[in-house]
């Protein structure tokens, strides 16, 4: 049951959480700095294929080398504001048998998760964006970035987010049977990889490749809000995208409530 | 003899990760998928790259099938031997068990990179051989000086050289752990980066070719092997590997000296 005095205390908690979650990024600033430089790598490496390519042919899927700078550069902020942990965290408590702990708390552990990544995205987002400024000049990026996909891309970005973490969370759930999830989170990010717009614009796509695409959540969350931002999105698109974001996030929240209760039954806490 | 002793310690240790690892069945089956799944993707990003052109910066189709043929291979040692093993040692040296190591009358560093391998990664080295020798059958190998022979056993040594400049760079960075007590971030974020490197640096820009041979040497240990079996090897890349992986191994060992000097065993 969700009563206002529950919601109030999982709110003062997730934001001691998130206070604690700070502290500790700031100590850890090695880790910091190779994340950083992992994602920038992903990035770059995409960004010089897709040029090399443009380059041969003049454009491909409608994007030139300076515009496919563009989507990867922004692609680079959206993806950090997005990303989420929770297959990574969430397998790793249940298979060290920590989340054991943490159900005894009064604090449902995805908020602690939450808090994590959020203290995250705020030091790794302020990072990335002067080198993706840097960046921009380096590659000779350009984006068709108006006003009004900025203001859009406010509602836009943290509801991706929402969408990315709670089909993250759903998917991070099937540790509770498996146990390993190792070998099929391997292949979840492999198709956020292809289909999210992370690897190429999916307009580069094959029609039919495309069609799929479309009806995951995962292109919703990454390469939508970057298409809308380098300017590829008209103002009748932003309504879609907003729709299918909140329908995304609706679907998700109601199957994660029964699905975290079946789970957490089928949890054996195995410890290592 | 004291390397054969490390040998049959760190032997020893492989088995008793595999039987270990044997023993989550339903792991291989998901793994097997998972590892067709992702040749399938490596083969699907080409595809789809070569849809628009017949040739990225001199290399073609059948010649990135190459690269990821290498990328597999290389791939079943850098996840297979070396991320699994530095995994435990980040774990050790995190809740101090890292102490008990120390104790043991046997090389540190030598049973660190080789403690916990995976078995189920041998399966990424098949995969890799037979997706190198599907793209070396469709590109040819008769330009390659020294013919066939020649080139495969150009690739074995640059292969050879692969692996030292991952051992070692992965070593290297794991030793930071002893610094920053924390290192699952560095061995995932490192895991991220070499996922990424299916293709030839020599297709990049200059300034991240160099940095892909120097910085994070990975992407010089994928291309060079792939080099040798597309007839593509030059002076200058076999001297980058040599001495890539002669750094690599002698900082390695001199960063591994002085971290352990400076471990406190911050057991709890």
């Amino acid at each position: 049951m969700i009563t206002p005095a529950r919601m109030r205390s999982t709110i003062r908690g997730g934001m001691a959480e998130l206070r604690r979650s700070m502290l500790v990024q700031t100590q850890y600033r090695a880790n910091m700095a190779i994340w950083t430089v992992a994602s920038v790598l992903q990035i770059v490496v995409y960004l010089s294929v897709w040029r090399a390519v443009a380059e041969a042919t003049g454009s491909t899927g409608g994007y030139s080398p300076s515009t496919f700078a563009g989507y990867f550069l922004v692609l680079l902020i959206v993806r950090e504001f997005t990303y989420s942990w929770t297959p990574y965290m969430l397998a790793d408590e249940v298979r060290s048998g920590r989340l054991s702990t943490r159900l005894m708390r009064p604090l449902h552990p995805i908020v602690q998760l939450c808090a994590d990544m959020v203290a995250h995205r705020i030091q790794s987002v302020t990072l990335l964006v002067p080198i993706a400024v840097i960046l921009a000049f380096v590659f000779d990026a350009s984006v068709d970035l108006r006003p009004w996909a900025l203001v859009a891309a406010l509602v836009v970005l943290p509801l991706a987010a929402l969408v990315r973490l709670l089909v993250d969370s759903l998917f991070a759930l099937c540790s509770m049977w498996l146990v390993r999830i190792d070998g099929i989170r391997n292949m979840y990010y492999l198709v956020l990889l292809l289909l999210g717009g992370q690897f190429a614009p999916i307009d580069v796509l094959p029609d039919w490749l495309r069609t799929i695409a479309l009806a995951l959540p995962f292109y919703w969350t990454l390469g939508y809000p970057t298409e809308l931002l380098v300017g590829r999105a008209s103002i009748g698109d932003v309504w879609l995208g907003i729709a299918v974001l909140v329908a995304w996030s609706v679907a998700t929240l109601a199957i994660l409530q029964p699905a975290w209760r079946a789970s957490t039954r089928a949890y054996e806490a195995v410890g290592t | 003899m004291r390397g054969m002793h490390e040998a049959r310690v760190v032997t020893a240790h492989a088995r008793i990760a595999a039987s270990t690892e044997l023993a989550y069945r339903s792991n291989f089956w998901a793994y097997l998928v998972n590892t067709v799944v992702t040749l399938g993707v490596s083969i699907a990003s080409i595809a789809l790259v070569y849809r628009h052109t017949d040739e990225v910066g001199g290399w073609t189709s059948d010649d990135l099938l190459v690269v990821v043929g290498v990328f597999f291979a290389l791939g079943a040692f850098v996840n297979g031997v070396v991320h699994s093993s530095m995994a435990k040692l980040v774990a050790d040296i995190r809740t101090g068990d890292f102490d008990y190591r120390l104790l043991k009358p046997v090389d540190a560093q030598a049973v660190a990179v080789a403690q916990a391998p995976d078995p189920w990664r041998a399966l990424d080295l098949v995969i890799g051989i037979v997706v190198i020798g599907f793209g070396v059958s469709r590109g040819g190998l008769e330009a390659a000086a020294g013919g066939i022979p020649g080139a495969i056993g150009a690739a074995i040594g640059m292969f050879a050289c692969a692996v030292v400049i991952v051992a070692a760079f992965w070593t290297l960075l794991a030793s930071i752990t002893f610094w920053t007590v924390q290192g699952e971030g560095i061995l995932w974020a490192l895991d991220d980066m070499y996922d990424h490197l299916r293709w030839p640096i020599g297709i990049f820009p200059g300034g991240l070719r160099l940095a892909l041979s120097t910085i994070f040497p990975a992407g010089l240990a994928v291309t060079v092997p792939a080099e040798a079996l597309t007839g593509r090897l030059d002076a200058t890349s076999v001297f980058m590997a040599l001495a890539m992986a002669t750094a690599l191994l002698v900082a390695s060992r001199v960063v591994w000296r002085v971290a352990v000097r400076r471990y406190e065993g911050a057991s709890s």
